[in-house]
Order: structure tokens, then sequence, then C-alpha cells
């Protein structure tokens, strides 16, 4: 059909420079969407926020964090809300978006290590 | 597929290939250089620790324990010592002075000695250490009037696993 075959590489190649300008503004367009949408910056956010009340807390101190934000950007993006304290590597991890989620050391050295979330109020509960 | 030359360096050429890592480094560092100017905790990582170990070796006016060389000030406060020793991303630094004939009593320091010396370069330059000091004036046993002063430093980013 073609018998113009300038004419026929003319087209594949605009076909396949369409395909890869689509393909990194999409690319753009998620990771700017993603970011904008401050999944990630919550996350980080967060971890460094419950870090820095560990530190700061006496012993014997008892910990209320509301997460609800946590749990309604997981729920945006599909996926299930993740807290998670490590006493072995001083880690808070916090994770409502796709991706790898944020973490971030504690310095303070937990002589227990008891935390709890309640996912019917939200609610995160440190005891140090 | 692109047996025209010409048409291969059209469309895929080393130009447009830059063009798209400049719009997209553009964009990541922009969008880095936002979340970290408004995530940065160096200087309350800095002050609460400056505080952790005030509270840990002072009580009633009076220094808890000598610091001797055999001082185990991390042990003594519940800090983490893979995190302030090892990690290079924290550092304690603790000076006894004489108030009546200034003299330095007694030393310690712990954690990356380095952010020591950003603390005194640092003006407005962010890759280097957040910094903190605080001064207390105690009593030691005999009666004499001591100064503590206690400087800390943290340059703890975030991110990954320390």
């Amino acid at each position: 059909m073609l018998l113009n075959k300038k004419g026929e590489r003319l087209i594949t190649g605009t076909v396949i420079f369409v395909i890869l300008n689509l393909t990194v503004i999409i690319v753009l367009i998620v990771a700017v969407s993603r970011s904008g949408s401050g999944a990630s910056l919550s996350e980080e956010a967060y971890a460094k926020q419950i870090a820095l009340l560990i530190d700061a807390a006496k012993p014997g101190t008892t910990l209320n964090i509301d997460i609800t934000e946590i749990y309604l950007l997981a729920r945006d993006n599909n996926i299930n809300p993740n807290v998670f304290i490590s006493c072995e590597t001083n880690e808070v991890y916090v994770r409502a978006a796709p991706g790898q989620g944020y973490r971030f050391n504690f310095f303070t050295e937990l002589k227990q290590c008891d935390f709890t979330i309640d996912n019917a109020k939200r609610r995160l509960t440190i005891r140090i | 597929m692109f047996l025209n030359k010409k048409g291969d360096e059209k469309y895929l050429s080393p130009w447009n290939i830059l063009i798209w890592i400049i719009l997209i480094g553009t964009i990541v560092i922009a969008l880095g250089m936002f979340n970290s100017a408004k995530t940065d905790i160096r200087s309350e990582e800095a002050r609460i620790l400056a505080h952790r170990v005030i509270d840990c070796i002072i009580q009633d006016g009076k220094t808890l324990a000598p610091l001797t060389e055999n001082f185990d000030l991390l042990e003594k406060c519940n800090l983490n010592k893979k995190i302030i020793e090892e990690s290079g991303a924290f550092y304690i630094g603790i000076t006894l002075t004489d108030l009546n004939t200034n003299e330095i009593i007694e030393q310690y320091s712990v954690g990356d000695k380095d952010l020591k010396f950003q603390c005194a370069l640092k003006k407005d330059e962010e890759q280097f250490a957040s910094c903190y000091t605080e001064k207390v004036v105690i009593t030691d046993s005999t009666d004499r009037n001591l100064l503590l002063e206690i400087k800390t430093a943290s340059n703890h980013v975030g991110g990954d696993s320390l």
C-alpha cells in the first residue's frame, strides 16, 4: 500500500517519537502529582515527628499520636497504611503511598518495645 | 528500523535525550529542595539531644558522674550507641570549666568530631550539621562553681537507615 518507503519510515519515526515523548511526560506527571498530593511529604513528616517525640520523651511517658492523615492518604492511594517502629534498628517507618515509604532513625535506646496501632481510632500509642 | 540515519538523528538525537534529562533533573531537584527545606529537623534533634544529656548527668545542680574516659554517657543517658557513635550523624561534646579560675577541668566527647568543626564553620551552608549549645552553672561536691557547656550537632538527614 505504501509504495513510498521514505514516507513509511517518516510515519514510523514520528509515532516512536510521539510515544517516547508521551512516556516521559506521563512519568513526570505521575511523579509530580504524587509529590503534589503530599503523600511523600506526609510520610517523611510523620516519620520525623514520631522519631522526635520518642527522643524527647522521658521514660514512663505514653505517646498517643493521631495518624488519621496517613490512613486517608493510603486510602486515596489504594494501599494499606503502614506505620511501624523497629526497636532493633531504631527506626520509624511510614508508608501511605505506593513506593518504598519513609524511614527515620531515633537515637533513644528504648528499654521496652511497646507500641500499638488502634485501627478504629487511627491512633498510634507508644510507651517509652 | 531507522534505515535513514538522518531520520534516526531527528527523532532520537542526543539533544532530545539531553533535554529530557535536564527536564526530569530540574523537576526532581526542585521537588527535593522544596520537600527537604520543609522537613529539616536537624536543629531540633541537636536541641533534644543536648537536653537529654543535661537531664541525665545533672541532678539538683550537681554533676552525677565524673566525665572520665571510662564514663559511658550513651549507656547512662539511654542513647543508642550505633546511631550516636557509629553513624557519623551526631556529636556530643561536654566541657566542664571552673568559674573561679577559668580552668577547664574535664572534657568529654562522643560521636563524629568532624561535626564539631562543621558547627564552627556553619553560616548558611545547608549541608553542614545543625548545632546547639547549652551552658549550665553547677556546683560540685566541694561547692565550687562550675560551668558545664554542652555542644551537640546533628547531620541526620534521614531517608536511609543509619
